[in-house]
């Protein structure tokens, strides 16, 4: 297992280089720069040009990469040259918004989706079909609209909950569980639909296995056949949707620290690269590697522990 | 670099999302409360490109109005008011010497002291600073000049009419900051350091998600700063921004076309005024590459070709007074002129068509912006219209304010989809409508009637000047350089009880410094 984790690490080295090399290179290639940002639509051509220069937007790519580069190596992300921030404190900040709204709807989407997924495999009829159907409605309905609908009748109708924002725990702890419950509910919808279709679809294939009927034969309980045998056979693939769920909530989290005004790492990938803004790019380009390689990480370990073949190999 | 303290949160939070499930807490709070002596504003854009008063433009004007005095004021009706300077004028005849009188005893908000000096300094970094937006508003002066402790003169080096406006805050170059702040200009992009009334707290600061303000302790005139606090909330979603103003989060908001209805219903002020007017933009004026457009009869055609009137009824609806227009000024505005040109005539297209060539009309390309102007709906019924008189509008459209630009700088497209802010006519020349207008003039058009105007409206004294403004928009209709449509209206929405929240065509965008809690 230590070798397997060993191994993903040192793939994950020349990813990463990858990742921001590509990262570079696209924006680069994208329209627009970092200068005519700055000077929006009121500049000279000749203040243009000095800016570009600079800024060192005139000299060749790959020399643009490597100042880039050898100061991220040393643990220099840059500081942006259009708001003029701190390229790391800017990601730390944001990260903690981020990476807890993440946590948070992971949780609360295998929660939800693995509970849904077991009990209509178990239960069967009219609760099966109401899985299907409410995995169909959260892969239709759109997190930002979702979002907005949440905000319409828990904060403005009932005022139970704060419409917007995000309440830094170290200044108030009920606030920040407060600000976190609409945006965690928006954007779990759909990962819980997910995970409840998987959940049922593992379910109802592990139940209907040979080792399943030796098991009833031999009398065990229906709770231990469920809990104990199914649902670890089912894990396997549920555990790999949750990973790709907990992935793919990197890019959902744009729309809903939209919607509820979060200042997370979401909104800042969306308004650096309106901007063209390179270091902040590559900065959260980087970061969102890093999370994605650690998430597959603890899954594999997950697959691990679940499957005694996969810890031998 | 990675600071401990942000790691400490990042940890702080993951903890607790960890360990705090069963935490609901009893009743909700607002994460930006509202107080009496706290002013709460939500807006769509956090200071961009950042707060340094050289980059200034419309989505750091509120920072930068709380924090910089200007040394003009620019009031909700578009008149010049002291500031910083107490009064100002033009020296001679000609318009190409200007002089301030700075006001006496002010401070900064770093206790340091207003002087000439200070002035000087700052508007030779304006002006000298090639990469601030304030090098091209100041292109035209040539010197500033330090006449004793409490005068300054800047020599310009062709008639300009406009310099005080451009010396307020609203367009750009008049917010200065204290000397001391220009010895490390760096810190002026993420600090503030000017004599308003307020001052930026970085430690009550989350950049990019809310920005707070306190009183500079130093303002000359202590009475007007009339918050404790003020907290610029990042809000980017228009119908986030007025749930959050709906529940007391903000005091008031940026609007949004779609929402003004909502915002009227849930009892809210709503101020809303024309800003921006959007049409199309004839660009290739000498037929380069598209020979149709060289010829005015059909510039004039594809204006007639469109019924203005129910565009904007059916586009803008009936809240944000809805202005159709045919001119890039609005009525009452320096230039405006009280006629119609081109009534809605389609008959008169078809005809202007044959007499230029084009019975079967012609293709129009044209690139076009989907962003929040609306630029690209109101070009889908353009077609429309334009193709019952045979044009064939084209539009490439794109959601990327770069490519748009980059497309429209690249002399491909013979037209191109435009939303601009309107400006006093002198403004206007270098951005819209001179050979070497940046960025809306990508073919460098010429037109020598409407360059002798613009030079003699600059150098023309009060009595000739808005005649020669009339002029100049007169000529650039009737040339049809451009197919204005509508003037898309800009709106703010404010809890009741705020007071103080005014806007006009002249300033559409009010001011926080001016507002006040009424009850």
């Amino acid at each position: 297992m230590l070798r397997l984790i060993l191994r993903r690490l040192l793939i994950s080295v020349p990813l990463v280089f990858l990742v921001s090399l590509l990262t570079f290179l696209l924006q680069a290639l994208a329209p627009g720069d970092t200068a005519r940002t700055i000077l929006g639509n009121t500049y000279t051509p000749e203040g243009y040009a000095q800016l570009r220069q600079q800024l060192g937007l005139d000299e060749p790519l790959l020399t643009q990469y490597w100042h880039w580069l050898s100061g991220a190596l040393h643990g220099d992300l840059g500081v942006s040259p259009i708001s003029g921030l701190d390229v790391g404190e800017q990601i730390t900040t944001r990260l903690g918004v981020t990476l807890s709204l993440i946590v948070w709807c992971t949780v609360l989407a295998a929660v939800v989706g693995v509970t849904l997924g077991v009990v209509s495999a178990v239960r069967g009829g009219a609760l099966g079909r109401l899985v299907d159907a409410l995995s169909l409605v959260g892969f239709a309905v759109p997190v930002f609209w979702f979002g907005l609908v949440l905000v319409t009748v828990f904060a403005v109708t009932l005022r139970l909950l704060p419409a917007t924002g995000y309440v830094d725990p170290a200044t108030s702890l009920s606030g920040w569980a407060q600000s976190m419950v609409l945006p965690v509910v928006a954007l779990a919808l759909a990962p819980a639909a997910v995970i409840a279709k998987q959940t049922r679809d593992g379910m109802l294939d592990a139940l209907g296995r040979d080792f399943v009927h030796s098991l009833r034969a031999n009398g065990a309980s229906e709770r231990s056949i469920v809990f104990r045998h199914a649902l670890r056979n089912a894990a396997i693939p549920v555990v790999t949707v949750i990973g790709l769920v907990f992935v793919g909530m990197l890019t959902g989290t744009v729309l809903v620290e939209s919607v509820f005004a979060m200042p997370g790492l979401g909104g800042l990938a969306v308004q650096s690269t309106v901007q063209h803004d390179l270091p902040m790019i590559q900065g959260v380009a980087v970061t969102f590697t890093v999370v994605v390689v650690l998430v597959n990480l603890l899954v594999d370990i997950a697959y691990g522990w679940l499957n005694p073949k996969v810890r031998a190999s | 670099m990675i600071n401990t303290r942000s790691w400490r949160r990042v940890v702080a939070a993951l903890a607790l999302t960890l360990a705090a499930a069963g935490c609901g807490g009893p009743a909700a709070t607002n994460p930006v409360s509202s107080s009496e002596t706290t002013l709460d504003i939500g807006t769509s854009y956090p200071p961009t490109p950042n707060l340094d008063p050289g980059n200034a433009n419309g989505a750091s004007l509120w920072y930068l109005e709380l924090a910089y005095e200007p040394l003009i004021k620019m009031a909700s009706d578009g008149k010049l008011k002291p500031g910083l300077a107490t009064s100002w004028r033009y020296v001679g005849e000609g318009n190409t010497t200007f002089e301030l009188t700075l006001r006496e005893g002010v401070k900064f908000s770093d206790g340091t002291p207003l002087s000439a000096d200070v002035v000087k300094a700052n508007l030779d970094r304006f002006r000298g600073t090639a990469q601030l937006s304030t090098a091209a508003q100041l292109a035209d002066v040539s010197a500033v000049t330090v006449v004793d402790a409490k005068t300054v003169r800047l020599a310009l080096s062709k008639p300009n009419p406009t310099i005080a406006a451009v010396l307020s805050e609203f367009y750009g170059a008049g917010d200065i900051a204290s000397g001391a702040a220009l010895a490390d200009p760096t810190k002026l992009a993420t600090q503030t350091f000017g004599a308003g009334p307020y001052v930026l707290d970085a430690a009550r600061t989350v950049e990019g998600d809310h920005y707070t303000f306190t009183r500079n302790p130093h303002y000359w005139a202590p009475d007007k700063a009339k918050f404790e606090t003020v907290v610029v909330k990042i809000l980017p979603n228009p119908n986030s921004a007025l749930a959050a103003l709906r529940t007391g989060q903000v005091d008031l908001v940026q609007g949004a076309p779609n929402t003004d209805k909502a915002a009227k219903t849930a009892g809210l002020q709503v101020v809303s005024v024309p800003q921006t007017f959007v049409g199309l933009a004839l660009a290739d004026r000498a037929g380069t590459t598209l020979p149709a457009l060289g010829d005015v009869r059909v510039r004039q055609a594809l204006n007639y070709a469109i019924d203005r009137k129910k565009i904007t009824a059916g586009l803008v609806g009936t809240y944000g007074g809805p202005t159709p227009t045919e001119q890039v000024v609005l009525p009452g505005q320096p230039g405006y002129n009280d006629k119609t040109f081109y009534p809605h005539d389609p008959d008169n297209a078809r005809q202007l068509l044959r007499e230029a060539g084009y019975p079967n009309g012609f293709t129009l390309p044209a690139v076009s912006f989907s962003g929040p102007s609306g630029m690209t709906p109101l070009l889908q019924v353009m077609a429309n219209q334009l193709a019952d008189v045979g044009v064939r509008l084209q539009i490439s459209d794109t959601a990327d304010s770069n490519k748009y630009i980059q497309d429209m700088l690249s002399g491909q497209f013979p037209a191109y989809g435009i939303a601009f802010g309107t400006l006093p006519v002198h403004l206007m020349g270098p951005l819209l409508f001179l050979p070497n207008a940046t960025p809306f003039n990508p073919f460098h058009s010429t037109d020598p009637t409407l360059e002798s105007l613009y030079a003699k409206a600059a150098a023309a004294g009060p009595d000739t000047k808005p005649d020669l403004d009339r002029q100049i928009i007169g000529r650039l209709v009737e040339q049809a350089w451009f197919v204005p449509v509508l003037f898309q209206p800009v709106s703010y929405y404010a809890r009741p009880g705020v007071g103080g929240v005014a806007a006009t065509p002249n300033r559409p965008t009010p001011n926080p410094v001016e507002w006040t809690f009424t009850g």
